[in-house]
């Protein structure tokens, strides 16, 4: 059972004004909100916490013509409800695929996205949709995206007294997304792979190609030039291009060490996904 | 910290640790030993019990966080029409097991098919996923699902009938 102080003190605001005010009185306060991070933890909590469920402002779920924001405090289950024609396809993938049920119905987008766990589902489809996050904190409001929100494993740029308030995910056509998770449950050493991949096709060659990896350290990897590296190309994508885009891959992943996919199995995974995914592009008919 | 909620359908005050896991409450302060202590990190699924109506990992909703809800577990289920079904199910099927999951796995049935009415055998097993049970053999649950959903909408049209 988790350790607490003897006398935790449980503070339940109803507004985002009320938040503000705990913060300010207790900014060393835990934040609670879907608690199945929180409740997992070992550690020793801190005397004071805040519980952000009421605010109903972090509850909210807007849909714009150009994107979705979503209340950080809005449950996994919650967002899949909007549906699949709604939710970006690899967001509703790594939710539907990637969350059991029971975990669904009590984690939040917001809390995923703060603990900045290596197992968390949503942060790599968040980053291949390049959204952003709201800051809220006595220096006032502040948007992110979330690749520079989180820093390392458990480590984000959120100071003390400040919350996330709104995800806002970009809302775009791409013509072929997928989403893949491999665990190791239960393993002694963290190890888990992430993929997310998304394409934007123009006629017969690709417009857009966004590629992120989730591993342990760094948790997330996405680089720019190498998704470059096909932009403008034509389908069907030649086996060679295919082969140096794969080639490229491996030898950034090498660079980051293997903190970042331990286990090989996963590395040679995130290979075969990037080859899986650009060779699938052959097939489709856009 | 002093809570009231409804524990099976009885208004239920205690005073808790706020911090204290909904698993613990049920197991030791009111002796209900059906939901069952697994792993405690919400992993194993052996401790599943409505919260409002949704299926949710006992072992990771504190004290603080039941306040004003409503908590179902397999004993309260039990008195249930629905159980009935799905109990019935399980034993036409001859699901054999230690019987440490199976509680859970009848929540998890029952919160499946209150969603989904007809789910495709992909969905159920989706839905069954996560669970950890080493002796029971998930296509004996899979198919004791789809059984269900036969008996129900044989129901259904027998009462159009």
């Amino acid at each position: 059972m988790k350790k607490s102080p003897e006398h935790t003190n449980i503070y339940v605001p109803t507004s985002l004004k009320e938040l503000s005010m705990l913060n300010m009185q207790f900014p060393d306060a835990l934040l609670f909100a879907g608690g199945t991070h929180i409740m997992r933890s070992s550690g020793t909590l801190p005397r004071y916490i805040i519980s952000l469920n009421e605010i109903k402002d972090l509850l909210k779920i807007r849909r714009k013509e150009n994107y979705l924001e979503i209340g950080s405090c809005v449950t996994l289950s919650r967002i899949l409800s909007l549906g699949a024609n709604v939710v970006p396809k690899a967001l509703y993938t790594a939710l539907s695929e990637g969350v059991p049920p029971s975990i669904r119905n009590l984690a939040t987008i917001g809390g995923n996205i703060c603990t900045a766990s290596y197992t968390s589902n949503v942060l790599t489809p968040l980053v291949l949709f390049d959204a952003k996050i709201e800051i809220r904190g006595s220096s006032g409001i502040h948007w992110y995206p979330v690749l520079r929100f989180v820093q390392s494993n458990g480590k984000t740029i959120l100071q003390a007294g400040e919350v996330v308030s709104i995800i806002r995910i970009p809302l775009e056509e791409w013509d072929v997304q997928s989403f893949l998770k491999l665990d190791v449950t239960l393993s002694p050493v963290p190890s888990i792979l992430k993929c997310a991949a998304a394409v934007k096709i123009s006629k017969t060659s690709i417009n857009d190609l966004r590629m992120v990896f989730g591993g342990v350290e760094p948790i997330i990897l996405r680089n720019r030039e190498l998704e470059g590296i096909l932009i403008g190309n034509k389908l069907p994508l030649q086996s060679k291009s295919i082969d140096f885009f794969c080639f490229e891959l491996t030898k950034l992943i090498e660079s980051k060490g293997s903190g970042f996919l331990p286990n090989p199995y996963h590395n040679r995974t995130a290979i075969r996904f990037a080859r899986h995914f650009l060779s699938s592009l052959n097939n489709t008919n856009s | 910290m002093k809570i009231n909620f409804i524990l099976n359908g009885k208004e239920t005050h205690i005073d808790s640790a706020p911090l204290k896991s909904l698993l613990t409450i049920i197991r030791e302060d009111f002796g209900l030993t059906g939901t069952k202590y697994g792993c405690a990190h919400g992993e194993c699924n052996s401790c599943l019990v409505f919260v409002n109506d949704m299926l949710v990992n006992s072992c990771l909703i504190p004290a603080f966080r039941l306040a004003g809800t409503r908590v179902t577990t397999i004993e309260g289920f039990s008195q249930s029409k629905e159980f009935q079904t799905i109990e019935k199910a399980f034993l036409k099927i001859n699901i054999i097991g230690c019987g440490f999951c199976t509680p859970s796995l009848i929540l998890a049935t029952e919160a499946l098919l209150s969603n989904k009415p007809h789910p495709t055998r992909e969905e159920i097993i989706e839905s069954l996923s996560s669970f950890f049970c080493l002796c029971s053999g998930y296509h004996q649950v899979v198919d004791a699902i789809q059984y269900i959903t036969e008996l129900r909408s044989k129901k259904k049209s027998e009462k159009k009938s």
